[in-house]
C-alpha cells in the first residue's frame, strides 16, 4: 500500500486526549505524543504532525494569515492537509485558509474536537464520549486528505463539507455543522466518498497567501438599531458589513453610512439571498453563512487600492465553492 | 457504496460481517471473497460489502437513516470484517484501521508468502491491537478452514458474552464489606453477583456508552 504524505497540524487550543483526561496539545511533543497514541492514522498515511500557535498579540485574522503562510510553506511536501482545530472558531479559520489558498490543488481539511477548554466540568463517561468522537473526526480526515480533492472542508461526523459554505446544525447530533446541496462535497458511510460536486486534484501552486484588512465595521441592522452611532461605529474602518435582519430600514442606513464618508458596504442577508436595493456603494455578499462573508470581506480588502468596484467584482466572482448561485 | 437493497435485511441477532476487497483490473470478484462470500451464505451471518456483488443482506432504509441523521459511520454498524489484504487501496486500509480503531476484529487474509504492509504490521502488534487483528495466509486448501475458524471465534465471543471469564481484585472497606454481606443475604446471592448486577444496571443506565454501541 503506497502512502501519501499528510501534514497534521495542531492548532493551540484544540484539545486532544491523555489517556481519558481533556489535554490540551501545547506543543510539539504534546502532539508527537498524541499521535503516537494513536497508530492507526499511520495505516492511512504518512502523518508528519506539526504545532501552530499564533504569535503573541496577534489577532486572530492575524493568525488565520500566519496558518495560510505555514501551509502554503509546506506545499510541495505533502499531498493533503488536516489541520485539527479548535471548534470555537473553525467557522472563521476554514473558509479564511480557503481564499488565502486559491488555486487550490490538493485538499486541506479541518476538524476538531467535541468539546471545549475552559467549558462546564464534564463527567468521565462523556470524556470519553468526546475523546472517541474526535479520533473519528481525525481518522476520517486524514482519509480524506489522501483522496483525489481539492477543497478546503470541514470533516466532523459523517459529512465533508465545503468550508465556505458551512453553518452550525441545529440538531442534536455528531454532525456539528450542516450546508446546501452546494456544499456536500462527500460523505462517510462504510468509507469516505466524495460526491461528484468536489473539485479534483491539479498541480497548480496557489498564489502566496495576503494579509486580511481587520478594519471593517460590523452592523447588526435589527428593527430598532439606533443609526445616530453610526459616525462612532464606522470611524476609521475601511468598509462596513451589514448582517441586514431588517430591510424596511436598509436604505436609510445605506444613506447614512455614505454620509459620513463610507464607500464600501456589503450586504448578508441570510443564506446569501438578493435584497430589492440598488445602491452605488453596496455589494451583495452572496454567501451562505456570515461568517464567510466577513472572511471574504477581509480578504478582498487585503488587496491594494480597494474600491466598491472591485470589491463587487470579487463577491460576484466564487472563490471557493461560497457563492449562492 | 452503501450495500443497497439486496437480498435478506439485517436483523439485530445475526453476526454482520463486511467483506472488503477490491476487483480485479479486469473487473471480476476476488476470487478470495468470493470463495468466502459463499461460505458465508449458508451460515446466520448478515454479509455486506464494498463489492456490491458479494452483498446478499442489506441494512434496513430505516437504520441507514438513522445513523445518516446521528452522523454516525456505517461501518460502526458491522460486528467484523473480513479483508482481502493483497488490494493496495487506501479505502481498504481505511476500513481496517477504522475497524481496529473501533476494537472490531478484522480477519485480514494475504496470499501464502506475501508479507504484511509494514505500517499494519506495526498496528497489529500493538498489545490493545493484536487481540482483535487475525492475520491469516491462505491457500485455496486452507482458505475457508480460516474463515470458520473466525466465525467460531465470532462466535463464542457473542456467545460467552454474558459469563464472567475476567478475574478483578478489588480491596474493600471493612464497611463495604459490611454493607456486601448484608445486600447479598438479602437478595440470597453471592456478594459477587449482586455487585455484577449493580455494574449491569449501570451500563444500562450509561447512554453515552450504549450510543456508541
Amino acid at each position: 500500500m503506497k502512502l501519501k504524505n499528510v501534514a497534521l497540524i495542531f492548532v493551540k487550543g484544540v484539545l486532544g486526549d491523555a489517556g481519558n483526561k481533556q489535554l490540551e496539545i501545547g506543543n510539539l511533543t504534546q502532539a508527537k505524543k498524541y499521535i503516537s497514541n494513536f497508530p492507526e492514522l499511520n495505516v492511512l498515511a504518512r502523518i508528519e504532525p506539526f504545532y501552530f500557535e499564533p504569535e503573541k498579540d496577534q489577532t486572530a485574522a492575524q493568525s488565520w494569515h500566519s496558518l495560510s503562510k505555514e501551509i502554503y510553506s509546506q506545499w510541495n511536501k505533502f499531498d493533503g492537509f488536516v489541520v485539527f482545530y479548535p471548534l470555537e472558531t473553525i467557522l472563521f479559520a476554514a473558509p479564511a485558509v480557503s481564499f488565502q489558498l486559491q488555486p487550490l490543488s490538493k485538499p486541506i481539511v479541518f476538524t476538531g474536537s467535541p468539546f471545549s477548554l475552559g467549558g462546564v466540568k464534564q463527567t468521565k463517561q462523556f470524556d470519553e464520549w468526546a475523546n472517541f468522537i474526535s479520533r473519528a473526526n481525525l481518522m476520517n480526515s486524514v482519509q480524506t486528505a489522501v483522496l483525489n480533492i481539492a477543497e478546503t472542508v470541514i470533516v466532523f461526523g459523517n459529512r465533508l463539507i465545503r468550508a465556505s459554505r458551512a453553518r452550525r446544525a441545529k440538531s442534536d447530533s455528531l454532525n456539528f455543522f450542516e450546508t446546501d446541496h452546494q456544499g456536500l462535497v462527500g460523505q462517510i458511510d462504510f468509507s469516505v466518498h466524495l460526491n461528484a460536486l468536489a473539485k479534483t486534484r491539479g498541480n497548480s501552486r496557489p498564489k502566496k497567501p495576503i494579509p486580511f484588512e481587520e478594519q471593517i465595521a460590523v452592523i447588526d441592522l435589527y428593527p430598532g438599531f439606533d443609526q445616530a452611532i453610526l459616525p462612532i461605529i464606522v470611524k476609521n474602518k475601511k468598509a462596513v458589513l451589514v448582517n441586514a435582519h431588517d430591510i424596511t430600514h436598509l436604505l436609510n442606513l445605506l444613506k447614512n453610512i455614505s454620509s459620513v464618508g463610507q464607500n464600501i458596504i456589503v450586504l448578508y442577508a441570510q443564506d446569501g439571498k438578493s435584497l430589492p436595493i440598488d445602491h452605488k456603494h453596496a455589494a451583495y455578499a452572496k454567501t451562505f453563512n456570515f461568517e464567510t462573508a466577513l472572511v471574504k470581506l477581509m480578504w478582498a480588502l487585503g488587496r491594494k487600492n480597494p474600491t466598491i468596484e472591485k470589491v463587487r467584482k470579487i463577491f460576484d466572482s466564487d472563490i471557493a465553492g461560497e457563492k449562492m448561485q | 457504496m452503501i450495500a443497497i437493497s439486496r437480498g435478506r435485511k439485517c436483523n439485530k441477532s445475526m453476526i454482520r460481517i463486511y467483506l472488503a476487497g477490491e476487483k480485479t483490473k479486469e473487473g471480476r470478484i476476488p476470487p478470495v471473497l468470493d470463495k468466502i462470500a459463499s461460505f458465508l451464505k449458508d451460515s446466520d451471518a448478515a454479509v455486506l460489502s464494498n463489492i456490491p456483488e458479494l452483498s446478499f443482506s442489506s441494512l434496513s432504509s430505516a437504520e441507514i437513516n438513522q445513523a445518516e441523521k446521528e452522523g454516525k459511520i456505517l461501518l460502526d454498524k458491522m460486528d467484523a470484517f473480513i479483508i482481502d489484504g493483497s488490494s493496495g487501496d487506501s479505502e481498504i486500509g481505511y476500513i481496517v484501521a477504522y475497524a481496529l480503531f473501533r476494537k472490531k476484529h478484522v480477519l485480514y487474509l494475504l496470499p501464502s508468502g506475501r508479507d504484511l504492509d509494514p505500517a499494519l504490521d506495526h498496528l497489529s502488534n500493538r498489545k490493545e491491537i493484536s487481540p482483535f487483528f487475525h492475520l491469516r495466509h491462505w491457500t485455496p486448501q486452507v482458505l475457508i478452514n480460516h474463515a470458520r475458524d473466525f466465525i467460531k471465534l465470532l462466535s463464542l465471543e457473542a456467545g460467552d458474552s454474558e459469563v464472567p471469564s475476567i478475574k478483578f481484585t478489588l480491596r474493600i472497606t471493612p464497611k463495604i464489606d459490611q454493607y456486601l454481606t448484608f445486600r447479598a443475604k438479602r437478595s440470597n446471592a453471592k456478594k459477587a453477583d449482586f455487585l455484577r448486577d449493580l455494574i449491569e444496571d449501570e451500563i444500562k443506565k450509561d447512554k453515552f456508552f450504549n450510543k456508541e454501541r
